[in-house]
């Protein structure tokens, strides 16, 4: 069975936003939909370390939807919208979605948006792949693993090139795929591992 | 992790073999010269969707010469991706490369040629017709030429596309335009100390004088000192993070600690612009403890020169009575321990270096002691009271350069924007040669940006017309902090040079220049003034005829310049400009046509193209024309893995490493002193500002360090709205305890402040910096600031020799506003 997860390698990262921007635009996103933010761990502004100078620390960690296993939003969802793909990747279907924020309440990630209200673009163009999600007001959206363009053997836009050579996707199951290879051998977290979300983006620590 | 792991993501085979078969189709047409007002023919790939992908070039001066897929639907940019580079290593894009489509279609591109109706700088314009525009412009230069000659007209381009036909590349067309029209020309006089000093030393530099990038996993020990990859060269930080993975010891040397020092084994602080001391305080311990790498110094620098007490000049064989043979200069004279006597360098058997104080009767000292004379001021006590690098760091720096090898010095442009900077590289580069780390794998000092020198044929920039007739050649180059002056006097160094008028392209002067006010001054003083430009930039505002330029992937072009990949690329026409927008390129065709000087540029952008490749350099290499438009990349560095400088050769007179030299040649000359003690032999004192000891920062408490962004290439990409989601205005960052005595917290208004003007923004807390240091983003315009300019803060003065805006020589005073 193909189970998609992800891996980041903390060790690696150097917060440059690549990730999110190329998320961003292949996905057409509105000026205020995000589906992948860059965290500073550090001050508290982006790119600002903590501690005693010069004894700091900073670093980053990406993050988007954990396509987690044990799903919190799928457990809420009451019309059946946020459901877990067999290949793994939680989804939602905009035809479904009524919108009602229970999954944004459920999930601890703080990767869902409302679209509340007729989205603003940036632009006055439709940029972005032709599939890209529709962006429908009055549901909610969220990283999709851009599963159009995995559909037809691309890759998710925020794997394309990650500048730090950090980030890598694949199928977990299989033991010869660039996520499974990656974390082979490596000591790795979950984001929030104690809400017993088992997600499958790995942190490589 | 296994390079495989590591490999590039990119566009599955299967598309790639459909797009092969869409290139075969085409063949054909390959190699026919098509118009520059024709899409090229066809893109590799092609979607089901109809999306088709070109190739493409990010260029804008960020390092990176990023080569980019332009995904193309019905005509218009959906998106850019990361291309394959022949050595996938290499493969490159960042937040900036991902969002073009935020510039291509931004609201602040500029549609079509306009007029000014309104007070410069308040953004009132007219539409006008592309022909009303070169009119205009074709009569008033012509009626400016007339009257005070050719120089009365400037260009001034900058650094905004590292491409030969629109941009401002080695031998761009924007050169060509420059000898045609005999145009003055305004530098940007920027980035020269590093250039100043490395090269003296190496008779080249500072660009490509590092080993290429995938040789940085053979060091033992990596130290990035004054540069911060993570932010300003994205491009190559992986390869050292992967040497990092593969052992090497990373230390990072910097003023702050930043998102470059949070992946260091070892961050050493150092204040603003002593580096060059913190070389000599390592360098005494070296010599101290004997750990210099005597037989490198020997053989490959010019250690055993031998200066003469009297004059300072290096001892010839004439002065010993050799007689000069006719045409040629007298040899350099050395001691030779083994037949203990003095011998042209070139017989010497082993040249001595050291000890050396007379031979036959004439005082002498060879240039190793002297540099050692001078170094001994700096034992490392010293040494770290002026860096604040603890005296034990010092030694354990020495240790490592003796011990933990071959070390690689990565440095960049951190030490350069001081108005002493040249004195920090030329020690940097002693250490370097001092220790025999230059040259080898692993083993290198310097930067890895590349210029392309050795592709490229300056001549055609420098054409004939029908007849034969050679152009007559661009004016005088005007010093940018000088300009003024010569628009209030009529004058530049003695001679008469009335500047009536200024072309702008490629550049955003009034937001990227030092001292902002004397920058504004100066253009409201120029009669007229043309910008050509994709966006209204805060320096268009203040042009009497603006007109739009075509973007990056709207035109067929080469990047060549400034990258740190080995690579030129080629550029597709994706799509029709946007609006009216013509190319650079198609502009200086339609001014030369206008002005009578039509017949010199009779030249397609792919002739020009090949004109530039059609030099021996390409030859040696294979690079043709034919060729690269096809494979659309060429390598342009010799070898599998270059290694700059390989085998301890430098390209001075002697083929050797200048620890000394005979004579001081000023980058600039306009008749200033010249302390000629600084500037022979390494040599280092305290910037004019920045200084802790400095005067300024009496008045002035904070070291101003203006930063590169991770969202903005200098300005460009203000016009993007995707990119400031994550820089979205201009912060002033300052340390937690310097913040709690001014009373300042996260989000507070600030003013900074000194005699040449302010700014104020916002205020944010971070622990990355030392007390005293302030650091803010350089790449925003006027509007953008809650008021004032970050501009205005740093000076317009040069060294004494070197021609070079210091943006970080900078003292300001803070207060919560
Ligand atoms: S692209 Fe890579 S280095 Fe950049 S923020 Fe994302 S994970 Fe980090
Ligand atoms: S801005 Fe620089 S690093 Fe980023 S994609 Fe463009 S060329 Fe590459």
């Amino acid at each position: 069975m193909t189970r998609y997860g992800m891996a980041i390698d903390l060790t690696r990262c150097f917060g440059c936003q690549t990730c999110a921007s190329a998320c961003k635009v292949a996905n057409n996103l509105p000026a205020k939909l995000v589906f992948n933010t860059v965290y500073t761990v550090g001050g508290a502004s982006t790119d600002t370390a903590t501690g005693t100078f010069p004894n700091c620390t900073m670093s980053y960690r990406p993050v988007q939807c954990q396509h987690c296993d044990n799903a919190k939003c799928v457990e809420v969802c009451p019309t059946g919208a946020t459901t877990k793909d067999d290949d793994g990747i939680v989804s939602v279907d905009s035809e479904l979605c009524i919108g009602c924020g229970s999954c944004i309440k459920a999930c601890p990630y703080n990767v869902r948006t409302l679209i509340d209200a007729e989205p603003e673009y940036y632009l006055d163009v439709v940029v972005g792949e032709s599939d890209a999600p529709s962006h429908k007001t009055g549901t909610v959206e969220k990283c999709t693993f851009c599963k159009n363009l995995i559909g037809r053997d691309e890759v998710p836009a925020c794997m394309q090139l990650c500048p730090a050579r950090a980030r890598f996707w694949g199928d977990l199951d299989d033991p010869e795929s660039m996520v499974s290879k990656a974390i082979e051998g490596r000591d790795h977290e979950f984001f929030m591992e104690e809400e017993g979300t088992e997600p499958k983006v790995y942190y490589l620590v | 992790m296994n390079e495989e792991v590591k490999g590039i993501m990119g566009f599955s085979r299967r598309n790639f073999i459909k797009g092969a078969a869409i290139v075969a189709s085409t063949g054909a047409l390959i190699g026919c010269s098509s118009g520059s007002d024709e899409l090229d023919d066809a893109s590799e790939v092609e979607f089901d969707d109809g999306t088709q992908i070109f190739a493409g070039v990010c260029r804008g001066n960020c390092a990176g010469g990023c080569f980019l897929n332009v995904h193309v639907r019905d005509g218009q940019v959906v998106r850019t991706s990361a291309r394959d580079l022949p050595d996938t290593r290499y493969n490159r894009i960042c937040v900036k490369g991902t969002t073009h489509v935020g510039r291509i279609y931004s609201a602040d591109r500029i549609m079509y040629p306009m007029k000014r109706t309104g007070e410069r700088g308040t953004g009132q314009f007219e539409r006008i017709s592309w022909e009303e525009a070169i009119d205009t412009i074709a009569e008033k230069w012509k009626a400016y030429t007339e009257e005070f000659g050719p120089g009365s007209m400037a260009v001034f381009s900058g650094s905004g596309n590292y491409a030969v036909c629109s941009g401002v590349a080695f031998g761009s067309a924007v050169s060509r335009f420059n000898n045609i029209m005999g145009t003055s020309v305004i530098p940007l006089n920027v980035d020269a100390a590093a250039g100043r000093a490395m090269g003296i030393i190496t008779g080249f530099g500072p660009y490509g004088n590092n080993n290429e990038p995938v040789d940085f996993k053979n060091s033992k020990t990596f130290i990035c000192w004054g540069a911060n990859p993570t932010i300003s060269q994205p491009q190559i930080m992986h390869f050292i993070l992967d040497a990092k993975e593969s052992g090497t010891k990373y230390i990072v040397i910097d003023e702050i600690f930043n998102a470059n020092a949070a992946k260091a084994d070892w961050f050493i602080p150092v204040k603003a612009s002593t580096d060059g001391a913190l070389a000599f305080g390592i360098l005494n311990e070296i010599f101290a403890q004997g750990w210099q790498d005597i037989e490198f110094i020997r053989a490959h620098t010019n250690a055993p020169l031998l200066i003469k007490e009297s004059d300072g000049m290096f001892l010839r064989m004439s002065d010993l009575g050799v007689a000069v043979v006719e045409g040629e200069e007298s040899p350099y004279a050395v001691w030779d321990e083994d037949t203990k006597q003095a011998v042209a360098l070139t017989d010497a058997k082993k040249p001595a270096i050291e000890g050396v104080s007379d031979v036959n009767g004439i005082a002498v000292q060879t240039s190793y002691d002297l540099m050692k004379e001078k170094i001994a001021a700096y034992p490392a006590e010293i040494a770290s009271e002026i860096t604040g690098v603890p005296a034990a760091d010092i030694k354990e720096l020495a240790r490592i350069y003796h011990e933990e090898g071959p070390v690689n010095t990565y440095t960049m442009l951190g030490l350069n924007h001081y108005i002493n900077g040249h004195y920090n590289y030329w020690s940097l580069f002693a250490l370097g040669l001092c220790t025999g780390n230059v040259g080898k794998p692993g083993a290198a000092t310097g930067f890895s940006e590349l210029m392309p020198s050795n592709i490229t044929n300056f001549m055609a920039s420098f054409p004939a017309d029908s007849a034969g007739t050679l152009c007559q050649g661009a004016g005088t180059t005007i010093l940018i902090n000088k300009v003024g002056d010569v628009l209030d006097t009529g004058q530049y160094i003695g001679k008469d040079l009335v500047l009536k008028g200024c072309y702008v392209t490629n550049t955003n002067p009034l937001a990227t220049m030092a001292d902002h006010e004397y920058t504004v001054s100066w253009f409201n003083k120029m009669e007229f003034i043309v910008v050509a430009d994709m966006c209204l930039t805060e320096t268009a505002l203040y042009a009497d005829i603006v007109l739009p330029a075509a973007h990056w992937f709207e035109q067929t072009d080469m990047f060549t310049s400034f990258g740190t990949s080995p690579y030129i690329l080629w550029q597709d026409k994706a799509i029709e400009p946007v609006g009216e927008a013509k190319t650079d390129f198609e502009i200086y065709q339609a001014i030369c046509e206008k002005m009578g000087y039509g017949d010199y540029w009779k030249i397609e952008p792919e002739d020009y193209i090949a004109a530039i490749l059609d030099s021996d350099g390409a030859k040696a290499l294979g690079i043709t024309f034919d060729q690269f438009k096809v494979d659309k990349v060429a390598r342009i560095l010799p070898g599998e893995v270059h290694l700059s400088y390989e085998g301890g050769t430098f390209v001075t007179k002697t083929g050797r490493a200048q620890l000394y030299q005979e004579v001081v040649v000023p980058d600039y000359n306009i008749g200033q002193t010249i302390d000629e003690s600084k500037e022979k032999a390494p040599y280092w004192e305290p910037s004019t500002y920045a200084s802790e000891s400095s005067e300024a920062r009496k008045t002035y408490p904070f070291h101003l360090l203006s930063e590169h962004m991770r969202t903005r290439t200098h300005t460009q990409w203000w016009d993007c709205k995707y990119t400031d989601e994550y820089e979205p205005e201009p912060v002033l960052r300052v340390n937690p305890e310097d913040a709690a005595q001014l009373t300042i917290a996260e989000g507070d208004t600030v003013k900074m402040f000194n005699d040449r003007g302010y700014v104020v923004m916002k205020a944010v807390i971070n622990a990355g910096l030392p007390r005293g240091t302030v650091s803010s983003g350089r790449s925003f315009q006027a509007d953008e600031f809650i008021e004032g300019h970050f501009a205005s803060l740093p000076p317009k003065e040069f060294n004494q020799v070197c021609a070079n805006q210091s943006f970080n020589d900078v003292a300001v005073g803070i207060e919560k506003v």
